[in-house]
């Protein structure tokens, strides 16, 4: 097992590495740089910059290096722990990126939990009960989650729970929660806002899940071994929770590969709308304003995370289902 | 299976011969559409498709105006019922068919433009009436509108007015154009990735196949939205804004060919130990022939498959770049445009009827969605 | 020399009778009152200084107690802070901004005759928020050893300078200090009342100075223990120096003269900014009681301005203009007024016009040019437009169609630039454009050049700014429908800058600042004045001595001639004329053509909150609600 994961972690290496380059081109590509932004904010207030500042100001921030020195001297840093700085809140991003990352990974977390909770029961529902009324119900419940553009949901979510509610506006805790210590207040405040996002994030991504797990189910049902358990008049809920379902829900598994990204990406958006604290609206305002290391370092941390997640569930994967290791 | 015999309407005869219980040779197409046409939900897919696809093509005839009309009195006007009858003079009902205007007033403090409904003021609207001049298809100029209002100076807005007081169906029915092309036009250029690197993948295998497939793992391991952002917010923004619009195809494409050429590999590893590529590899056939000829024709359906399965997910991935700023900018109608006004808080509490592009978004990925699903299971007919 | 004295009361008789005498009455918040008792803090007398100033509430004496609640939007947004509690010059702005000038940290000042030299006589007594003395030697500190240093200011500000260099800086006592010109300075103390004149108090010496190695031998061994990169990152860092940068909000530790002081900082990740009052505030309420009254406020950092417009729906904000109080968001206001306990209270906008439309007269393309710079093309182009129209649609008809100009009723106002060119005449507009040479169209009705090629004109405007890009939006038709092909260009702000400053652009559109006395200061509209002057960004270079910067013809340099002898007047009448002048030739040169005025401004107000101004104005210059004094407002229950 150990050597597995071992191995798995090698392997994450070079994925690592090359989000890194792909984290930096994605920064570098816009035009300009974040001293044009500064330009811009400075001539609206009626002040101007003029280009004696300007060449301070590029030296500061060290943009107007080669590409490749750029890269080597962001890279480096961010191996000794230094992920640069941040140009619009002018302080050092590493300062910033870890709360952020961590609100981003528990959300994510509880929403992965969330589609699980509900795209098991409909899928082995739907599969059992194939062409049934149950079944295209659950398939368009799915889908009309999936369809939905994340950000419509968002806002009407959060006028409701505001308005109707009377919770505070967006946000993950009320303001009084903010810088409280972890409580059962704070936790049940923590619920109450928590539940929009997820529910968001959650619809679009259970669709998928649902289908996966129908039709892995469906593929284990038809086996001879479920006709033979069945021909021995086991109860048919034990027979199909016993085994078919343990060998259905090993893919199930392993899509959280795939899932984690589009929830990060569906994030990005939700948190945008209902104002998180997680990554998104620093990584989302970080590109449009062009604050490179700060997006850099989000975009590499997203790139991270996704890799961790996937290989949690190698591993969950192959303690479940030996074959895996030893193949 | 090219020996096979063609059936021109496959499905009605092969109800027939099936119920007649006779050994039957039947094309893959035919088998294909037979069981494709059980998938209720994919047939109530294609449907929707078809008509969402023949709206966009000709919605300037559709709609009753254009999308750039504005109407200074009518900003934020709410929806409007047609009525069919009306009374005349005696009493009587007769067919008449219109709608009723509006008596507006200003309030200053608030602001806002309030609408009554006006009994008196009937707006006669008809077939086939003159309006705004538009290009139909792309091809020549017209006047005559399907249906709308039989002066066109008259207010009519069957579902509500924008807040420059411009026609939202029409701004709907053009936004379809720009949405539901933009995912079109979007997997083509990821179908043209994805089977040249899919085949390739799948035919040579080997060190191909391992760095192929590494790097799409890459790619669908990175969160699609911040590398859209990035992209996006690389493009130069003095573009016109036809070139902002391929751009954001190529954008959207990058990612979208991945699943395309998983599709692709999976099917090429399992045909090229077929009996029937190995016979034209031995006759000698070149290995252009082996896929073009074929390889490709069994492949086609899945193609299909994949391919309406990664529209929506383009649709969606157009408005929600939209949305935050990045995607397509007005003058461009597109739904994700429309929706851009849906991110004020004056649409929910005062003009909801501005969230009718998110509902055709709704409608058409759920059409699309369901429209793949059912050629996905329909696409390996002997199975 | 001869001094010409002002006597200045600032309309408070009370202000001759402060000091010790009525020590015994002043009052102090309910928790400082605690803290002396447990000998926490000084005797409230002792804090406010032998002179502390006695401002005359708006409405009534408050009561202590409550926040000030509102919604920052972003990163970038530190000058919501600014205008919150940042504003305490030496001399400030009335709460109308008439143009007067009333004491605030300094009680008084004398001026030359010929505009060089100023002195101020500041409070005796008057303490930092850390309780150390406020002096002169703060002020020169400031001067001589901050601004001056190239390190902390790579470029002095120009308000600062005149003919190129800094005053001179002179320390008559703790309590006056004496700025001397080298030249005439008409318009310094305009300077001073306005937002940038609040550098000259912001550092505490006795507290920034030991940053520095010119005080602090061991300056940068301390930056570099704090993980600066040098002493100008760490100084900065911990003083913030420069009035309009982030760090200024987020060292708790750092000495203010304002009334509330930093809690929890605005650092990226944060999800709010909070502040509490300052127990060394030093200004009194004709009652003597202490302000301010709030105990503080609370800044909540959203990522979008909806959020921020729910708060203020659901009666989560005592009070805010920026971001949320726009015309399109007044209907869902007005609807919330009720449910939200808000009242919404008119603000002055003061916009030379509400969307300008800068047609780029120093095109580096030679063809479009020669059009652009056609002032008939111009003229045409504005005839055009139906002002009316779009006033209705996008401003419900609640603004009055106008040229880019100063308001006419007010002093600084001109009839004919304001109301030249803005009848709605399609038939003059297109016999316009054939006599300038565009007569030639294309098979779309499209107009050509000379040369018989297509004149594309692109329209460039930000999405975000709202009611300007609607505007955009509807000018491009009706300047199509005179046969110019214009075209609508969104772009992000940045983008929009990048152009724009490049001269790369056709034409945009932007909102019409520099009304009233920020005209005078920033002239942007009337003459080529800066690169914010989008109709002539070369001119506008040529003026401020950038790279770029192109010469422009004679009646533009007669112009800034004029200006000049402006801005070194101190006479006001003098002033005036000169003023009328300068308009007199943006008439005649016709720079950029306007659509309307502002629609009428508000501020979103909680029912419970007391001694606001109503109708006070919008500017940068006049950070609102810093000169109507935050510090005296007050929650009713």
């Amino acid at each position: 097992m150990l050597g597995f994961i071992i191995k798995r972690v090698l392997g994450m290496i070079p994925s690592l590495a090359a989000i890194s380059v792909l984290a930096f081109i994605v920064i570098q590509l816009p035009p300009g740089d974040f001293v044009t932004t500064l330009v811009a904010q400075a001539a609206e207030a009626g002040d101007t910059i003029d280009d004696a500042k300007m060449a301070v100001l590029r030296q500061r921030y060290g943009v107007g290096d080669p590409i490749l020195v750029q890269y080597f001297r962001w890279i480096g840093g961010i191996l000794q722990g230094d992920f640069g700085y941040s140009f619009e809140w002018n302080q050092p991003v590493s300062q910033l990126v870890w709360e952020r990352m961590g609100m981003t990974s528990l959300m994510s977390f509880i929403t992965l939990m969330f589609i699980w909770a509900i795209a098991l029961p409909i899928g082995i529902y739907s599969a059992v009960n194939k062409y049934s009324f149950g079944d295209y119900a659950a398939t368009l419940f799915g889908f009309i989650g999936m369809a939905t553009p994340n950000f419509l949901l968002a806002i009407v979510l959060m006028y409701i729970s505001t308005i109707w509610f009377g919770n505070s506006v967006g946000g993950l805790f009320s303001p009084e929660y903010v810088k409280a210590d972890w409580s059962l207040a704070k936790i049940w405040d923590f619920a109450k806002h928590i539940w929009i996002p997820v529910l968001v994030l959650g619809t679009a991504g259970t669709a998928a899940l649902i289908r996966v797990m129908r039709a892995n189910l469906l593929d284990e049902l038809n086996k001879p071994y479920v006709e033979a358990a069945r021909a021995k008049g086991l109860p048919e809920v034990k027979l199909i929770l016993a085994y078919p379902v343990r060998v259905a829900i090993n893919p199930f598994i392993s899509t959280v590969g795939w899932v984690l990204p589009t929830l990060i990406s569906g994030e990005l958006i939700v948190s945008t709308v209902l104002n998180l604290p997680t990554a998104g609206p620093l990584l989302l305002q970080a590109l449009k304003s062009q604050d490179m290391f700060l997006a850099g370092a989000f975009l590499l941390m997203i790139g991270a995370l996704v890799l961790i997640g996937t290989l949690l569930s190698d591993i969950l994967l192959a303690i479940i289902d030996p074959r895996i290791r030893l193949s | 299976m090219s020996d096979s015999v063609d059936l021109d309407d496959g499905s009605e005869l092969l109800d027939q011969q099936l119920t007649s219980d006779r050994m039957v040779v039947t094309s893959q197409w035919s088998l294909i559409w037979y069981k494709f046409r059980r998938h209720k939900l994919a047939m109530i897919g294609l449907t929707v498709t078809l008509l969402i696809y023949l709206i966009a093509a000709t919605a300037g005839f559709l709609s009753p105006s254009v999308p750039s009309k504005f109407q200074p009195k009518f900003t934020y006007a709410p929806p409007q019922t047609i009525h069919f009858f009306k009374q005349n003079e005696m009493g009587e009902s007769e067919y008449f068919p219109h709608v009723l205007g509006y008596k507006t007033t200003v309030n200053p403090e608030s602001f806002k433009r309030s609408y009554v409904i006006d009994e008196t003021q009937v707006v006669p609207i008809g077939m086939f009436v003159k309006g705004e001049k538009y290009n139909f298809l792309g091809m020549f100029a017209s006047e005559t509108h399907l249906f709308g209002p039989i002066d066109k100076k008259h207010p009519f807005y069957l579902i509500g007015a924008d807040r420059l007081g411009r026609d939202l169906l029409t701004r709907t029915l053009y936004g379809a154009r720009v949405s539901m092309s933009i995912g079109l036009v979007g997997v083509a250029l990821s179908l043209v990735i994805g089977v040249i690197l899919g085949g390739v993948s799948g035919f040579y295998g080997g060190i191909m196949d391992r760095v192929i497939q590494r790097v799409i793992e890459f790619i669908r391991s990175i969160p699609t939205i911040p590398l859209w952002l990035g992209l996006a917010t690389a493009m130069p923004q003095d573009w016109p804004a036809i070139w902002v619009y391929f751009f954001i195809l190529i954008i959207l494409s990058l990612i979208g060919w991945t699943e395309i050429a998983r599709v692709v590999r999976g099917r090429f590893l399992s045909l090229r130990t077929e009996d029937f590529v190995m016979a034209a590899r031995l006759d000698g056939v070149s290995e252009m022939r082996i896929i073009l000829r074929h390889m490709m024709p069994s492949l086609f359906s899945h193609i299909i498959a994949a391919v309406t399965l990664a529209i929506p997910n383009m649709i969606l991935a157009e408005s929600a770049l939209s949305f935050l700023g990045l995607g397509l900018q007005p003058p461009i109608v597109s739904w994700g445009v429309l929706l851009q006004d849906t991110q004020n808080l004056r649409a929910i509490t005062q003009a909801p009827w501005l969230f009718v592009p998110g509902i055709c978004v709704v409608v058409a990925v759920l059409a699309l969605n369901f429209l793949g699903d059912g050629l996905r299971d329909a696409a390996d007919p002997y199975s | 020399m001869k001094h010409l004295s002002y006597l200045l009361l600032a309309g408070v008789s009370a202000i001759g009778i402060t000091g010790s005498a009525y020590a015994a009455d002043y009052n102090q918040a309910p928790e400082f009152a605690k803290m002396v008792e447990a000998g926490a803090l000084p005797a409230v007398a002792e804090r406010l200084g032998e002179e502390p100033l006695i401002m005359e509430p708006v409405d009534e004496v408050g009561k202590y107690g409550g926040l000030h609640t509102a919604g920052m939007v972003g990163g970038n947004d530190r000058n919501m802070l600014l205008k919150f509690t940042g504003y305490e010059p030496l001399f400030a702005w009335d709460r109308q901004w008439t143009g007067k000038i009333i004491p605030n940290i300094a009680k008084s000042y004398t001026a030359s005759n010929d505009a060089t030299t100023y002195t101020f006589e500041l409070r005796a007594g008057m303490k930092w928020s850390d309780g150390n003395e406020f002096t002169a030697e703060d002020i020169a500190f400031f001067i001589n050893d901050v601004v001056s240093n190239k390190k902390l200011y790579p470029s002095i500000p120009s308000w600062l300078l005149v003919d190129g260099k800094l005053p001179e800086v002179t320390v008559n006592s703790p309590t006056s200090v004496t700025f001397k010109f080298s030249k005439p300075y008409g318009l310094f103390m305009k300077s001073v009342a306005g937002v940038f004149g609040t550098q000259l108090n912001m550092l505490s010496k006795n507290y920034c100075a030991q940053f520095l190695p010119k005080y602090n031998p061991k300056a940068e061994e301390i930056a570099a223990a704090a993980g600066a990169t040098d002493w100008a990152d760490h100084m900065i860092n911990m003083c913030g120096v420069e009035i309009e940068n982030i760090q200024r909000w987020r060292n708790a530790e750092r000495p203010t003269l304002e009334a509330f002081l930093i809690v929890e900082p605005y650092v990226a990740g944060a999800s709010q900014v909070t502040f509490h009052r300052n127990p060394y505030y030093w200004k009194v309420d004709p009652a003597g009681n202490q302000l301010p009254y709030l105990d503080g406020a609370a800044f909540t950092i959203n990522a979008d301005k909806q959020t921020a417009l729910l708060a203020a729906i659901a009666g989560k904000t005592t009070f805010q203009q920026r971001h949320i109080a726009t015309t399109a968001n007044k209907p869902v206001l007005f609807d919330a007024k009720e449910s939200g306990g808000i009242e919404l209270v008119p603000r002055r906008v003061l916009t030379t016009a509400d969307a300008a439309i800068s047609i780029n007269l120093t095109h580096e393309d030679p063809v479009k040019r020669a059009i652009f710079s056609n002032k008939d093309f111009r003229i045409a182009l504005s005839h055009a437009i139906d002002r009316q129209a779009i006033i209705d649609t996008i401003y419900l008809g609640q603004a009055e169609a106008k040229q880019v100009s100063p308001t006419t009723d007010s002093a600084f106002g001109n009839k004919r630039l304001s109301t030249q060119y803005i009848e709605y005449d399609v038939d003059t507009a297109n016999k316009m454009l054939d006599a300038v040479g565009l007569d030639k169209k294309d098979s779309n009705g499209m107009r050509l050049t000379a040369e018989g090629k297509p004149l594309v004109l692109n329209l460039m405007t930000v999405a975000a700014l709202g009611s300007q890009a609607d505007v955009s939006e509807l000018v491009v038709q009706y300047w199509q429908a005179v046969g110019v092909d214009a075209r609508l260009q969104t772009v992000d702000r940045t983008r929009f800058y990048e152009v724009k400053n490049n001269n790369d652009h056709d034409a945009v559109v932007w909102p019409g600042g520099g009304d009233g006395i920020e005209g005078y200061l920033d002239p942007r509209y009337l003459m080529p004045f800066s690169t914010e002057s989008n109709y002539a960004v070369s001119w506008g270079k040529y003026y401020q001595g950038l790279d770029g910067g192109e010469e422009p013809p004679q009646a533009i340099k007669d112009q800034w001639a004029l200006y000049e002898q402006l801005k070194s007047t101190a006479d006001e009448d003098l002033q005036a004329k000169l003023w009328q002048q300068i308009l007199e030739i943006a008439a005649d040169q016709f720079y950029a053509i306007g659509v309307s005025s502002s629609p009428p401004g508000y501020a979103i107000k909680s029912k419970n909150l007391g001694n606001v101004e109503v109708n006070s104005p919008v500017s940068w210059l006049y950070p609102n609600p810093g000169p109507i004094n935050s510090a005296q407002w007050y929650l009713k229950n």
